[in-house]
């Protein structure tokens, strides 16, 4: 008796780095269609002087208008919520800042659902969770869920993510950043 | 200052890892001074970090004992909105 199928492999993974020197833009190209979402993981820092976070910006195949942003944040006991309408980019969490305690790094997480449709009546999303802390004291912690959506998007795949950081300092080596499909 | 880039192609798996060409920071520039420009035009962005500072300086206002009255009530108000 089988009691349990072969494991199938879900997630594939289609593009990867862990950086080994500074980078500005990290771009995920030629991105195939076929796979239900792609779900992409972030462990980052960036070289901003600070001692927070750096917003991570993402963008869909070069698009720079039209992303809606939702969130909830908080930051030891504050806890906000609220909304950004028409960005330049999708919002992708934080990335520590050098000035931070050595060794922290911000983990974002982002689904993609459907993002090679083109005949649908839905715009592209993407759904954020991430968290890091950038010190050992109160305070230090900070934790982000968000949704964007790209609009009028139905009728486009996307085929290139690019990563950067908003205030255009550079993504530290040692930052990792992987995409996988989903099957 | 050269920026450098990252391209991960997902269909082959190749890795590029380069500075940006003099040509391409040219029009690297280009991209972001639209970029700028079009962000400008946008209405004003508060990112959660800084409208959790904006909400500590309220509520510093709003405890102020120092500060008139309907000047706390003004301040709790806009904490709410």
């Amino acid at each position: 008796m089988i009691l349990h199928a072969a494991p199938e492999t879900r997630f594939r993974l289609i593009g990867s780095s862990e950086l080994g020197a500074n980078t500005t833009t990290v771009t995920f190209a030629s991105i195939p269609g076929g796979y239900k979402a792609l779900w992409l993981l972030m462990k980052t820092r960036c070289t901003a002087a600070g001692a927070a976070n750096s917003n991570l910006a993402v963008n869909f195949n070069n698009d720079v208008t039209g992303y809606d942003n939702q969130y909830i944040y908080s930051n030891a006991a504050t806890l906000i919520s609220g909304e950004n309408i028409n960005l330049t980019y999708v919002f992708g969490g934080y990335s520590t800042q050098n000035g931070a305690v050595a060794d922290k790094f911000f983990t974002s997480q982002m689904l993609i659902v459907g993002y090679d449709d083109v005949n649908s009546d839905h715009d592209k999303s993407s759904l954020l969770m991430g968290g890091g802390f950038v010190s050992e004291a109160t305070l230090g912690g900070f934790f982000l869920f968000s949704t964007d959506v790209w609009r009028d998007s139905e009728a486009t795949a996307i085929t290139e993510i690019d990563l950067a950081l908003a205030d255009a300092s550079d993504f530290l080596a040692g930052s990792e950043f992987m995409l996988y499909g989903l099957l | 200052m050269m920026t450098t880039l990252l391209i991960i192609d997902c269909t082959t798996g190749e890795q590029i890892h380069r500075d940006r060409t003099p040509e391409e920071e040219v029009e690297y520039a280009a991209q972001m001074a639209e970029h700028e420009k079009r962000r400008q035009e946008l209405p004003p962005i508060v990112f959660p970090q800084e409208k959790a500072e904006l909400r500590k300086a309220k509520l510093s206002e709003a405890r102020d004992k120092g500060k008139s009255l309907p000047a706390r009530l003004e301040a709790l108000l806009e904490i709410m909105d």
